[in-house]
């Protein structure tokens, strides 16, 4: 076997293993990361186009993940820079889902058709108020909406944690009223 | 409806898009990434087929034209063809894409430095891209007319083709340094800024 052929042969194998990790990645975060799109692109298109190059920006960075942080920390912040610079390349965020954009999800759970309906509406006041936060305080929100610790989220978006507690009484407010003043217009 | 459980719970129980195996993303992110270079690869190749067609049309009218002035204008906007697609793929490109996975604050400094790259890139353009076309547009123009001048008089409406170049010239210069810049300085400041006006 020549050199030429092992050194296509390890390339092969880093390769499928790559590609590997990158599915069995994909797999474990996708539903966070439909979420995140959702606060970053109301219109299903646009959820899909920045939740591959969501998909993109992690395959590129594979090769230099060498478990200095969590696999979490580093999906999330991929995700959040990404996100970030494609909200400043399209122009996408802040748009306000229209109504009855998504089909809701009556079946769940055996309530009634009327309380999912209660539901559905509520999810969709509170979707067009995190579309309409400032970007970092949609970060700090959405983060800790996945149930991520002050510690990760400031690994992720550079805010102390401190600042973190502070935004996030802040941002809870103003989506309660934003939630509110929806609510009170239909 | 502001506890916080309340909202975690709206959160996570948003119906989703429809979702793909690892496999399928896998393959989509392929295409992807090999649609990415093909359509560099093509832009930088109409690049440089326009700068070849332009400067092989001027080069033929230096040749063929026979007053000097007319012929030293022609051959600068040769010229000005060629470096424009040289000066656009040695200084164009700027620094690399920031990597995703570094930390917010130093990607957010990558993109401060990629949007002040073509700020710089548009401040100049007068310099790289408008200077050498429209000296020499108008060097072959005043040649032409010169040529021209021997044979009849010259009256204001030979004054329309310079005119013409100067106001469409303005208008490039006016959508770069002007309308373009000012844009890029506004995104560069909400970076800056952090993102908290960005909403």
């Amino acid at each position: 076997m020549t050199t030429k052929r092992i050194e296509a042969d390890r390339m092969d194998t880093g390769e499928a293993a790559r590609g590997d990790r990158f599915s069995r990645l994909f797999e474990s975060y996708q539903a966070a990361l439909r979420r995140l799109v959702g606060a970053y692109a109301s219109n299903p298109a646009d959820r899909e186009d920045l939740l591959q190059e969501i998909a993109v920006g992690i395959w590129q960075s594979l090769p230099g993940f060498r478990g200095d942080s969590s696999e979490r920390t580093w999906i999330y912040r991929i995700a959040h820079n990404i996100a970030i610079r494609s909200s400043l390349r399209n122009r996408v965020r802040n748009a306000r889902e229209p109504l009855l954009a998504t089909p809701f999800d009556a079946a769940s759970g055996g309530v009634s058709a009327e309380d999912a309906l209660v539901d559905d509406e509520r999810r969709r006041a509170l979707m067009s108020a995190i579309r309409n936060l400032p970007v970092l305080d949609r970060q700090v929100v959405t983060l800790h909406l996945e149930g991520l610790s002050a510690a990760e989220i400031e690994a992720i978006t550079g805010v102390s944690q401190g600042a973190v507690a502070t935004r996030l009484t802040r941002i809870r407010q103003k989506l309660a009223e934003q939630i509110q003043a929806e609510g009170a217009d239909r | 409806m502001s506890q916080p459980e309340e909202l975690e719970d709206l959160w996570k129980s948003q119906p989703l898009d429809k979702s793909l195996k690892g496999d399928e993303m896998r393959s989509v992110v392929l295409k992807k990434i090999s649609a990415f270079d093909r359509t560099i690869r093509m832009r930088n190749l109409r690049e440089t087929v326009t700068a070849v067609a332009v400067a092989a049309f001027f080069l033929y009218l230096a040749w063929s034209q026979r007053n000097g002035i007319a012929r030293l204008g022609s051959g600068i906007v040769a010229a000005g063809a060629v470096w424009i697609v040289y000066y656009l793929r040695r200084f164009g490109t700027g620094p690399a894409e920031p990597s995703p996975d570094q930390p917010a604050e130093s990607f957010r400094r990558a993109l401060v430095m990629k949007y002040e790259h073509q700020i710089r890139l548009l401040r100049k353009v007068k310099l790289w891209y408008l200077l050498p076309m429209y000296v020499g547009l108008i060097t072959n123009t005043a040649g032409l007319l010169q040529q021209e001048a021997q044979t009849r008089r010259l009256t204001l409406l030979d004054a329309i083709a310079p005119l013409i170049y100067t106001l469409i010239f303005a208008g490039v210069w006016w959508l770069n340094e002007v309308y373009a810049v000012r844009k890029l300085e506004h995104t560069r400041s909400q970076i800056l800024a952090g993102f908290d006006d960005a909403a």
